[in-house]
């Protein structure tokens, strides 16, 4: 099993974007469909718009942390920012009717309904994403 | 879908008497979300009826640009005016209705419709 690959990243919403082309990459490699494709570069665009903005609130003196590891069974990507974590539980659904007009919060829905698998560290400040190739 | 080709975010605006065409092309990703928010903002703020923002050229959006479709929809609707969208290709037809904002846009064929 191959290692992890590991990035590090000015928390800028320009500059983050950097880490997509390699991965991006790595799935087509391994013949991932263009529809896995297209989810894995809206889950990575949510997970590191989050980490910028809300992980390390926009303080350009923070570092994101990418690590990813692509075979041709299932893609596993991990992002950590430098900020204090949040709860799962605690984030509203943007789907339901006193939210739908809101113009944030659907940033993690779209990354759960995309992969197949997300979770976060205990503290919160680091998310793993799965993709399986199928 | 064609994830392989990445071409620039670009916005094209016509004003109409009553109706702005917002033509949107490219992949509305996260360091692009500012300038259409301040975009769509201030065209929603304008004595437009109707703000069409015709979709068919734009092949990616993230959550952040669902965000400034959003903005503009609460402004122009404030002003009892509406954003409509037209010909979402099919992966950001799906990302709108994951998170159920087809409920909240009338979607149109192409922009002949949602101007009529």
């Amino acid at each position: 099993m191959s290692e992890f690959s590991r990035l590090v990243t000015q928390s800028d919403l320009t500059a983050v974007r950097a880490v997509e082309p390699p991965i991006l990459a790595e799935l087509r490699r391994h013949r991932y469909t263009d529809e896995a494709v297209f989810a894995v570069r809206l889950a990575l665009e949510e997970a590191l718009a989050n980490a910028v903005n809300h992980g390390n609130r926009r303080d350009a003196s923070k570092r994101i942390r990418v690590e990813y590891r692509v075979d041709g069974r299932q893609a596993v990507i991990r992002i950590r920012d430098e900020g204090p974590g949040f709860r799962r539980g605690e984030v509203a659904d943007p789907t339901s009717p006193e939210n739908i007009e809101k113009p944030c919060g659907r940033g993690i829905m779209l990354m759960e309904a995309y992969m197949n698998r997300i979770r976060w560290n205990r503290k919160g400040n680091q998310v793993e994403m799965v993709k399986r190739n199928e | 879908m064609e994830p392989q080709k990445r071409r620039p975010f670009t916005i094209r605006v016509e004003r109409g008497p009553q109706c702005v065409v917002v033509r949107l092309g490219g992949s509305a990703t996260i360091d692009q979300a500012d300038l259409l928010n301040h975009e769509l903002r201030g065209l929603a703020g304008e004595p437009f009826r109707r703000v069409v923002l015709d979709l068919s050229d734009m092949d990616f959006i993230c959550s952040m640009g669902l965000g400034a479709l959003i903005v503009a929809h609460v402004v122009s609707q404030r002003r009892k005016a509406d954003v409509v969208l037209v010909a979402p290709q099919p992966a950001v037809r799906e990302v709108l209705e994951t998170t159920r904002l087809s409920m909240i846009f009338p979607i149109f064929a192409d922009v002949a419709s949602a101007i009529a």
